[in-house]
């Protein structure tokens, strides 16, 4: 079954995320304002300036419809930017447009290994990430930012080394590598599943 | 390793004739350092010492002379010059590269990269066989990675990720700013990246002299105030600056027409670093030599420091309609056309695969108002660069604010009339006809 997901489209790898989904068999289409249609089965927050963003969503609204829409159980996966426009706490200063829901900590460009926010391009790296479930993938990462301290209902999907790359929290997915410039791999398998899921379900009142 | 060395060894393996081509085959496949390899594998010596190369994929049955001898009748035919193909002056200086710097720049590459598999959707080429390289064999281990479980290590300053920096600035606005103050105004309003320089172009326009790289302690004062990316500009050919920035840490480089050219007739060969590279272009040649050097983004030379539109929009409708004969072409008509724009037949191919730039384009040079910015991006640029444009305006932080607006509603004149209003006066502008030949900063580097 063919779902609709909706990726924001002001800044960013959006146009990668609209031709992942589509090469995975699925309908993109770009999410520019509010409100959201009524058949949107998911949306993904592209990788970015996390600053930039975020000010378009608060701008453009569609950050309290995106909220809403959350809170109803609406899937949604945010790569980088995206990751933490959706994390509930963030070191340093936090961008505008936030929908703060997945309980963890992020640190933006923090693989830099001195001073907070110090990673810079020469820091970015490519590397092998272990999933959960066995399977070894590669990840994109470009100044990207860590994840810290996951609470109580988080799983952590994929680490590389010790570190957590890419976490669930309910319907939400967030990874700090970039699935978009590297052929999607298990998180959009997973991310798909659940929004096939949820387009399903339409019918039935959307609590969490 | 030793490059100096390897590239002894690589040199004793192979007639004269041979090596004359060497670099053109690199000017073709800049990316894929897996043709050096089918070219030309590692000799046995240079295997046994640890050189990073482990195997996989297909192996190559065809005969070694047999393969020599279809590149040299492929590629010696589209080489300007000989063989009585005529090639313009622009095609000549692409060519003329020393055989020396690129065997040392495929070194570079190969030991920076681990495998050599191209990114999704940035020109992965399956005529290439599949072939994963990393260096854990120097230990004497062979490499752990196979078929199901990729190669473990590390690698950084890929092409993917070059490439992936530029994608993640699409539909943003790179301001330029000279202090920590202007980044702080830039970020907030909403920047997806700043250029650090001395003197905006207009100023530099005005105070004449020689125009050099910023100075590192003004980079480094901007890049400690704000969390977006920071990029400074290097001269034409000066790749010692460029390293200097690459040592500072900054994100990206721009090889820049605005300031004085190093080199007048060789550019910076971007592949052997790890930071991405900007570069301008005029039209569709320039922009695929500058791919071909390994440009990770491309942006519209324009007339920088004018606040006068009109040469970037020239220069963007230059590339769009050599690019739609690009894409309209007949299969056999692509070396004909190579040797027109003066570029590798590899980067025609990329475009074709693409049906566009294979890498963001950006524009550049005069963009003054919210206007401009929407007029660039409707004429098909992934986002702009504003130079003088903001903090020559009387109210920088609004001006800034309104393209930013602009650039991500583009395709909405309510929006671009909205925040086109009380942004103040815009910079005073240059009529780019007045400006005698020598003032002309987009003829630099072609």
């Amino acid at each position: 079954m063919t779902v609709r997901i909706g990726v924001v489209a002001f800044q960013g790898a959006w146009g990668e995320h609209l031709r992942l989904l589509e090469r995975l068999g699925t309908e993109g289409f770009p999410l520019r304002s509010g409100p959201l249609p009524e058949d949107l089965a998911g949306v993904v927050l592209p990788g970015g300036e996390s600053t930039v963003i975020g000010r378009h969503l608060a701008a453009s609204g569609l950050s309290a419809a995106l909220a809403a829409g959350i809170d109803a159980g609406l899937p949604a996966l945010g790569t980088c930017a995206g990751a933490i426009l959706l994390a509930r706490r963030l070191e340093g200063p936090a961008p505008e447009g936030r929908i703060p829901r997945v309980p963890f900590l992020v640190r933006r460009n923090a693989w830099g290994g001195g001073a907070p926010q110090s990673g810079t391009q020469r820091d970015s790296f490519e590397g092998v990430l272990s999933w959960n479930d066995g399977q070894s993938s590669r990840g994109v990462f470009i100044r990207a930012p860590r994840f810290d301290e996951p609470e109580e209902g988080v799983t952590v999907l994929a680490r590389f080394g010790e570190e957590p790359v890419a976490l669930r929290w309910r319907n939400l997915f967030v990874a700090a590598f970039h699935p978009e410039l590297d052929g999607g791999g298990p998180l959009h398998s997973l991310f798909l599943d659940a929004c096939r899921r949820f387009g399903s379900n339409a019918a039935v009142p959307r609590r969490a | 390793m030793e490059p100096f060395r390897a590239h002894a060894t690589r040199k004793k393996a192979f007639p004269q004739a041979f090596q004359k081509i060497l670099p053109l085959r690199n000017s073709l496949r800049p990316d894929k350092v897996r043709a050096a390899r089918w070219w030309n594998p590692a000799p046995e010596e240079t295997r046994e010492r640890g050189q990073n190369l482990c195997r996989r994929g297909p192996v190559w049955s065809v005969p070694d002379v047999f393969r020599k001898s279809l590149f040299l009748a492929l590629f010696l035919r589209c080489r300007p010059g000989e063989n009585g193909v005529r090639g313009g002056p622009v095609a000549q200086d692409r060519f003329e590269r020393s055989d020396v710097m690129m065997n040392l720049n495929v070194h570079a590459r190969e030991e920076r990269n681990c495998g050599a598999e191209g990114g999704a959707g940035m020109g992965g080429d399956a005529a290439v066989p599949r072939e994963v390289r990393c260096d854990a064999n120097a230990s004497g281990n062979g490499c752990p990675g196979t078929d199901d479980v990729p190669c473990p290590r590390v690698r950084r300053g890929t092409e993917t990720l070059k490439e992936g920096l530029a994608r993640m600035q699409v539909g943003g606005v790179i301001m330029d700013v000279t202090n920590a103050e202007q980044a702080r105004i830039a970020e907030s309003a909403g920047a997806v990246a700043v250029m650090a320089l001395d003197r905006v172009p207009s100023e530099l326009r005005k105070a004449g002299g020689v125009a050099r790289m910023a100075a590192p302690e003004r980079i480094l004062e901007i890049r400690e105030a704000v969390s977006i990316p920071v990029m400074a500009k290097a001269r034409i050919g000066h790749f010692v600056e460029a390293q200097i920035l690459e040592a500072l840490g900054v994100d990206c480089i721009d090889e820049s027409e605005v300031l004085t050219p190093a080199d007048e007739e060789v550019h910076i060969d971007k592949h052997a670093f790890s930071v991405p590279f900007v570069c301008g272009c005029r039209n569709l040649g320039e922009a695929l030599r500058r791919i071909a050097e390994g440009a990770a983004m491309i942006r519209t030379k324009g007339e920088a420091g004018t606040g006068n539109v009109v040469e970037a929009v020239r220069h963007v409708r230059a590339v769009a309609r050599d690019l739609r004969r690009v894409l309209a072409a007949d299969g056999e008509e692509l070396v004909s056309l190579a040797r027109e724009l003066g570029v590798p037949v590899a980067q025609l191919l990329r475009c074709r695969e693409a049906g566009r730039l294979p890498v963001v384009q950006f524009a550049a040079g005069g963009i003054a108002t919210p206007a401009d910015a929407a007029l660039m991006m409707r004429l098909g640029c992934d986002g702009v660069f504003v130079g003088s444009g903001i903090f020559t305006s009387s109210d920088p932080r609004r001006r800034a604010e309104a393209i930013v607006e602009a650039v991500a509603h583009y395709d909405d004149p309510s929006v671009l009339a909205r925040v086109s209003s009380g942004i103040g006066e815009a910079m005073a502008g240059t009529d780019v006809r007045r400006l005698a030949p020598e003032e002309r900063l987009q003829e630099r580097g072609v």
